[in-house]
This record gives structure tokens, C-alpha cells and sequence, in this order.
């Protein structure tokens, strides 16, 4: 499935012409599940779309990097679970979980989810914005929500997720032993 | 002469038995051989052996007249046996340079010989050269060079297993004497890659002299002699021009047809050669310290000092000398290591920058004049720092007057994950200037961090210091498994591994303890101080379940023993792999860092492992306590 993902995102990236998508309004969206929660993210936040694989636990406590991860086969990403972030539950073990690694200006972190479900082409009227707390408890992660006939998709907001894993504070190690 | 022959041809085996028992008698053998009318039957007689007496036939390299092919042959099947006769070896090594080595110094006057002619400016040969040249073609002068150079590395490979497996003082001592000879043939003649390789042999070689306990601080000043080597070697090569001999796999390289690729391939290799070099300082240079430090100890325990006495001076005169060395050492490598500061800055600098960055001059000399003592992986950080510090000179108003406010130069030190620059405190001058500068200091930091990685680490009243991140290094780890994950040590502070039946454990209170040598050293959990077990979570819980049941269910504790603070303390870990020479990689600069995490390596199945310091895991109170609070709360 991921194969064919991949495919499909180069084609609309090269032969349906991307950019054009963009300029047109029409936004295209990667679905995907965590738990049993449908979610969207903008297509161009995406570097890559990979299985878990096998992640080597990073040492002390943080609360939502989940560990590390080879991509491209020699950079070390960090990978972050997002179920633990929204408060959801994972239906899947690690092993059985996919990665969607997402850039932020020259960083790159990798969010761990179930399953990835397709791409979702949608005109940008239709989001709807300012629905920051819908998962509670004061996270701030989702940009906007699409809603169709049958359900609603939250559309996570990476540079949030960023802020809020990668925030200033814990960059460096600031105390010296 | 021609009765013993006689004697030897009609029952060869019983005789060679006796020889091989008897090697005054076998030398005298082959000094018959040596005189010449038998060289075909010594030949044969050599093969034969070589078929037949598998644990003897080294002994045939006493014949230094056989043909260098069978020698070769000889040394090749015989490496083994060689490296656990020191004795032997080191007489085999000097009978076959003596014959060898004539021969080949005619092959090098051949050489130089031939190239003049080439010249047209005529040559006056010796009697014996022209000799040589008569029945000698050039063609076979390289053939036999190469013959040479392979002989040389069997003895090598062979000296280099004798090194490691020397066991004691004496052997050490033989197998150090004859690698320096091998050192001063291959230096002589240019062989760089047997070069490069032996001198990693000698390395070998002084670290069993240490772990004899009966070093012999003259290491130091042979290893004096031989950085003298290498760098005229380096240099030698660098320098363009026929006028050397310096080749690489009989090849000579620096000729007047020296080509670009040759030469950038030396040139890799002298890095190579200066990289291997400086750790086999930095290990040595631990192996001193540690003696002094015992040394201290031993003195402050027994109250040496205050007795007077013959011992007393004695422990004095040897401290002394240990302290002698170590010195010595430490200046050896920062000759090896330094680099000029000028030309450093004059790469950062450009025009009225210039100006600023030669104020910094002062600050960064800790050694003679313009060169700075710095590591060579050091030197892009390095670079950096002075990059850094020169945008952050030419922010400043030009009232600030940065001269006055720092006390002592800026200082370095590398670690294996950064290269520290600390500034102290000038106290003569007003702590409002220096918070001041601090204060500047610091934004000027949040402003450029985010690309140079530097990290800002203490507080004004105390001085400042700056870590700048090393990006690569390659370095010699001791990989573990703890918690399912494979975790790479750095054998810098590792003392020693172990294995100990479950039931030895002792357990005082919450606290576990090991036996070790005769006494107990605690034992910390390794995945407990890297907080492995509170990290993991939902879907790791599960194969952590079962690891812990895999692991409640083995007899065996697997430990590494590391030296934290001047103490020992062991880490339990669910499996020892072994050694391993790994690229380590900086932390990704969003990664948050960890105490003791010096960076991560990619494994052959494309896992991440961590590359940990676990003397930096534990902070003294926990070593006190023997708790995790800080991590695992």
C-alpha cells in the first residue's frame, strides 16, 4: 500500500503538476489513522511515507518521542507518536505502525500512525479553521477541519507538533555534570 | 662441512628434530648452508620441511639464503607459531635482515643508479653495484622489492599476533625490539602501508609492555622517535619531487612521474596514519595517567610523604618520573596535534574582521606563539568557535574593550562528543561589565545557534563555556544489549567485562553488589540509567514484558565495569557483543540531549544504536544513593 502511495504522490507531484494543485485552491491531504480517528496532513509537510520499522527507544523521559529511526539509509530522525500527543490509543503495535516523515525548514521528524489510508484532494474553502482544542486537555496541534457527509477529519498542524516536542527548552542539555 | 651436510641429507627428519629443539645447532646448520655450494639442495631441502614439519618449519627462515618466494612462503604458513616465540622470532628477524637487508640496498643504489643515467650524467658504481647490474635486470629489482615488501608484512602480521599475545615482560620486550627494527627497515625504504601497519603493531607492542606492569617509560621516547619518522615520512612525501623513496605496495610514488592520484592516495593515507596515531597517544596517555593517579593514591593511603624514609624516596623519585612522562606524552601529542591558529583565522576572516579575530590571538594560545594545542577532529569546531566568536567581536561597540574583561585565555578541551571553550572571569573588573558581556553573549548565541550548534553552558559569575558539537568520529565502542535495544559503550571508561552466576549477587537493602577481584563494586541497571523502562511505552510494553521474562529466566548476569570518579561500578546489561570500531554521528540538533549520550551509530541492519559514556550516566549523588530519581521519576 505504502508502494502505491508513493506512486501516487509523484505522479500528482510530476505528471498532474503539484504546484498547480496549490494555485487552483485544491489541497491535497494525506489520510490517515490513529486509533480509530480519521486525520488529514497538507501532502507538501511530507518528505517521506514509511513502515515503522524498528525504532531504538531514546534514553530519559520524554513524553512523545517515541525514539529514533534510520530513513534514507544513513539520516537518524526522531519519531513521534502522535497517538500519545492526541490522547488517542493505538490499534496497531510498532511493528505494524507507518511513519510519515515531515520536514520543518532543514528539520525532520518522523509521526508515527496506523495505518495511511490515501491522498484527499481538497479545495481549501472547505477547511475550517480555529478548532485547536478538539482533542482537549489545551492541545493545540490541529490547524483546521474538513468535513464531509460522513465524518470529520481534523487536520494536524505539524509546526505545532514541532513546537511542542522540539520546543527551545529542551534543545540542549543545560547543565553540565 | 660436507660430513654434517652428509649426516643431515641421509636422516634429515631425525636431524631437523634435533635442530628445531637445538637453535644454537640449527643456526650453525644454516651457517654451513650459507656458505654456498648447496644452495639448490637447501632449497628443496627447505620445501620438504615446509611439507613435513608444520610446527619446525619456521626455523627454516634461519636458511637466510633460501630463495625470498619460499621464505615468504615459509613466514606465510607459519604466522602462528611464530607470534608465541618471541625468541625465535626475534632471531629469525635479525639472521633474515642481515642477508636481506644487503641485497636490498643494492637494489636501492640500483635504483637511484638508473634513474641518473636516465639523466645523462654519469655515475661512478661501485665494483659490488656493478656486480649487481651485470646479472640483474631492472625488472627484477622491483620483483624482488615486492618480494621484500610481502616478506615484511608476514613478519609483521606475525610480530603484531606476538604483541598481543605476549605474555610476558620479556617476550613484550622482544617483540617491541624487533618491531622498531622492522619500523626503521620500512621507513628506510619507503614501505608507507608496512609503515602504517607496524607502527600500529609497536602500539600494540608498548600497550602489553603496560599491561605487564613493567612499562618501560623509554616507550615514550622511542615513540618520540618514531613521530619523528612519520612526520619526515609525511613530509618527505608530500614534498614533489624524485628525490624519494616513499612508495606504497612497491610502487614508488614520489618520483618524477609522481601523478596527482598517487598522490592525494598518500596523502589519505598520512591522515590515516596521524588518526591511528593519535589514539594510540590517547590510550597510552590514559595508561600513564592511571599510574600516577594509582601512584597518588598508593603515596596518600601509606602517608609516604611524611615518613622520610627509603621508601618514601623512592616513591617520590618514581612519581616524579611517572609525572615526567606523562608530561612528555602530552607534549608529544600536542606537537602532533597543533594547528595554526593564523591560518585558521585567516580562513574565518576576511578584511575588517581580520582585525578583530587577531584580538582573539592572545586568548587562544595556550601553547608557543600562534599554534594552538587542538586535536585534529577538533578543527572544524574550532573554526567554528572562531567564526562565532569573530561575528560576535564585530557586534560589540568598539568602547567594549573585550582585552580586559577575560582573566585567562580561552580554553580548550575536547571531549568525544564537543570541543569546550571556557572563558573565566577577569575578578579584577566590574561583574556589571562582565554580566555585560555574558548578556550579549548569550543573544548573540540564540541568534546563531540555530545553525552552529553551540550550546551555552554555566553561569556569568563563574565564567562561560561554549560546547560546539562534534559532527563525525570514529571511534572503538563495546556494543550491549540492555532492554531490547543494542547500545554501544565507550570503552574509553570501561575497565573490564564480566559474567557472574545470578546467586553471587548480593543485595544490601535496595543496593546490588558484584563480586569483583576481592572484593564487591556495585551494580547499577544500565537500561535503569538510561530510563529505558519509563520511556517505553503502549506498544513497547509488550516486548518489553517478555524481554524481562527472557531475562528473569537466565542464570547468568552479564556486567561492564566502568571507572566513574575514580570508582568502580558496574552496569548489568542483557548481553555483550563485543568490540567495535564505529562512525558515531552528532544527535540530530532537534534531539534533545542526554547526559551521558555522546551520539548514535547506524548498525549493518540499519538500527540506531546509542553511543553512550556510562561514566557520564550516573551524577554523584545517584552514585551515592544508587538511585535513579532524577531519570526515572
Amino acid at each position: 500500500m505504502l508502494e502505491k502511495l508513493h506512486n501516487q504522490t509523484n505522479e500528482l507531484k510530476g505528471a498532474v503538476g503539484f504546484d498547480e494543485c496549490l494555485n487552483s485552491e485544491v489541497v491535497q491531504y494525506i489520510r490517515y489513522c490513529v486509533g480509530l480517528q480519521d486525520l488529514l496532513i497538507r501532502i507538501d509537510s511530507i518528505v517521506q511515507v514509511s513502515g515503522a520499522g524498528r525504532i531504538t527507544t531514546f534514553p530519559g523521559n520524554h513524553q512523545y518521542l517515541r525514539g529514533l529511526i534510520v530513513t534514507r539509509g544513513d539520516e537518524v530522525t526522531p519519531v513521534v507518536n502522535l497517538a500519545e500527543i492526541l490522547g488517542l490509543t493505538s490499534q496497531k503495535t510498532a511493528d505494524h505502525q507507518c511513519c510519515l516523515v515531515v520536514a520543518i525548514g532543514d528539520e525532520r521528524f518522523g509521526l508515527l500512525v496506523d495505518s495511511v489510508e490515501g491522498l484527499l484532494p481538497i479545495e481549501a474553502t472547505l477547511v475550517e479553521h480555529s478548532h485547536n482544542d478538539l482533542f482537549g486537555g489545551g492541545v493545540s496541534v490541529v490547524s483546521g477541519v474538513f468535513k464531509d457527509s460522513e465524518s470529520v477529519f481534523p487536520i494536524i498542524d505539524v509546526k505545532a507538533i514541532f513546537q511542542m516536542v522540539f520546543s527551545g527548552e529542551n534543545r540542549y542539555e543545560h547543565t553540565a555534570h | 662441512m660436507s660430513v654434517e651436510l652428509k649426516f643431515v641429507r641421509e636422516s634429515e627428519l631425525e636431524a631437523w628434530e634435533r635442530c628445531a629443539q637445538q637453535y644454537q645447532y640449527a643456526y650453525a646448520f644454516i651457517r654451513l648452508g650459507e656458505a654456498g655450494e648447496e644452495r639448490a639442495w637447501i632449497n628443496s631441502f627447505g620445501e620438504l620441511a615446509l611439507e613435513r614439519h608444520a610446527e619446525h618449519r619456521a626455523l627454516f627462515v634461519f636458511f637466510s639464503d633460501l630463495e625470498i618466494s619460499i621464505v615468504t612462503k615459509i613466514l606465510d604458513q607459519n604466522v602462528r607459531a611464530l607470534s608465541k616465540d618471541a625468541a625465535a622470532l626475534e632471531v629469525i628477524v635479525g639472521a633474515w635482515f642481515r642477508s636481506a637487508e644487503d641485497k636490498l640496498e643494492h637494489l636501492v643504489l640500483g635504483s637511484e643508479a638508473s634513474t641518473v643515467e636516465v639523466e645523462s650524467v654519469p655515475v661512478q658504481k661501485s665494483q659490488m653495484e656493478s656486480d649487481f647490474f651485470n646479472t640483474t635486470t631492472q625488472s627484477e629489482s622491483v620483483e624482488y622489492r615486492a618480494l621484500y615488501e610481502t616478506t615484511l608484512k608476514q613478519f609483521s602480521h606475525a610480530l603484531r599476533a606476538a604483541a598481543t599475545e605476549s605474555e610476558t615482560v620479556e617476550a613484550a620486550e622482544n617483540v617491541y625490539a624487533c618491531i622498531q627494527a622492522m619500523l626503521n627497515v620500512a621507513a628506510q625504504h619507503g614501505f608507507l602501508k608496512l609503515f602504517l601497519y607496524l607502527q600500529d603493531a609497536l602500539g600494540v607492542a608498548s600497550e602489553a609492555l603496560v599491561e605487564n606492569e613493567q612499562f618501560d617509560y623509554n616507550v615514550i621516547e622511542k615513540l618520540r622517535d618514531f613521530l619523528t619518522y612519520t612526520k619526515a615520512l609525511v613530509s618527505a612525501a608530500l614534498t614533489e619531487g624524485g628525490e624519494t623513496h616513499v612508495s606504497l605496495d612497491s610502487q614508488v610514488l614520489f618520483s618524477t612521474q609522481s601523478t596527482a592520484s598517487s598522490a592525494e592516495e598518500f596523502r589519505h593515507s598520512s591522515v590515516e596514519t596521524q588518526r591511528s596515531f593519535e589514539k594510540r597517544l590517547a590510550r597510552l596517555a590514559g595508561y600513564l595517567r592511571i599510574d600516577v593517579q594509582s601512584f597518588k593514591d598508593f603515596g596518600k593511603d601509606n602517608a609516604l610523604s611524611e615518613r622520610g624514609d627509603d621508601a618514601a624516596e623512592r616513591f617520590e623519585a618514581t612519581f616524579a618520573r611517572l609525572e615526567r612522562h606523562t608530561n612528555e606524552l602530552q607534549s608529544l601529542m600536542s606537537d602532533f596535534y597543533s594547528v595554526n591558529l593564523n591560518d585558521l583565522l585567516s580562513q574565518s576572516a576576511n578584511g575588517t574582521v581580520f582585525s578583530r579575530a587577531t584580538a582573539l590571538l592572545p586568548f587562544c594560545c595556550e601553547i608557543e606563539g600562534d599554534r594552538v594545542c587542538v586535536p585534529s577532529i577538533a578543527v572544524q569546531p574550532l573554526q567554528k568557535c572562531i567564526d562565532f566568536l569573530i561575528q560576535f567581536l564585530n557586534r560589540l561597540p568598539d568602547s567594549f574593550n573585550f582585552a580586559h574583561l577575560i582573566e585567562e585565555p580561552l580554553r580548550f578541551s575536547l571531549r568525544r562528543s564537543a570541543v569546550d571553550f571556557s572563558i573565566s572571569v577577569a575578578h579584577s573588573n566590574g561583574s556589571e561589565h562582565w554580566q555585560m558581556f555574558a548578556r550579549l553573549l548569550r543573544e548573540h548565541l540564540k541568534h546563531e545557534s540555530s545553525d552552529s550548534r553551540l550550546v551555552l553552558i554555566g553561569q556569568p559569575s563563574s565564567g562561560l563555556l561554549l560546547k560546539f558539537p562534534v559532527d563525525l568520529s570514529i571511534s572503538q565502542n563495546l556494543l550491549v544489549e540492555s532492554a531490547g535495544e543494542c547500545v554501544a559503550l565507550s570503552v574509553r571508561t570501561l575497565v573490564e567485562t564480566g559474567r557472574v552466576d545470578l546467586q553471587r549477587v548480593q543485595k544490601i537493602g535496595s543496593k546490588r553488589f558484584v563480586p569483583f577481584r576481592d572484593g564487591v563494586i556495585p551494580l547499577h541497571s544500565l537500561s535503569q540509567a538510561l530510563s529505558f523502562n519509563s520511556s517505553r511505552k503502549s506498544n513497547a510494553l509488550r516486548d518489553f514484558a517478555e524481554h524481562e521474562k527472557f531475562v528473569s529466566q537466565s542464570k547468568w548476569l552479564d556486567f561492564v565495569i566502568a571507572k566513574v570518579s575514580n570508582e568502580l561500578i558496574a552496569f548489568e546489561v542483557d548481553e555483550v557483543f563485543g568490540q567495535r570500531e564505529m562512525v558515531v554521528r552528532d544527535l540530530n540538533k532537534i534531539i534533545p540531549r542526554f547526559s551521558g549520550l555522546l551520539g548514535v551509530s547506524v548498525l549493518d541492519d540499519e538500527r540506531v544504536s546509542l553511543v553512550v559514556d556510562v561514566s557520564q550516566l550516573l551524577t554523584s549523588d545517584e552514585l551515592r544513593r544508587g538511585e535513579y530519581a532524577r531519570k526515572a521519576s
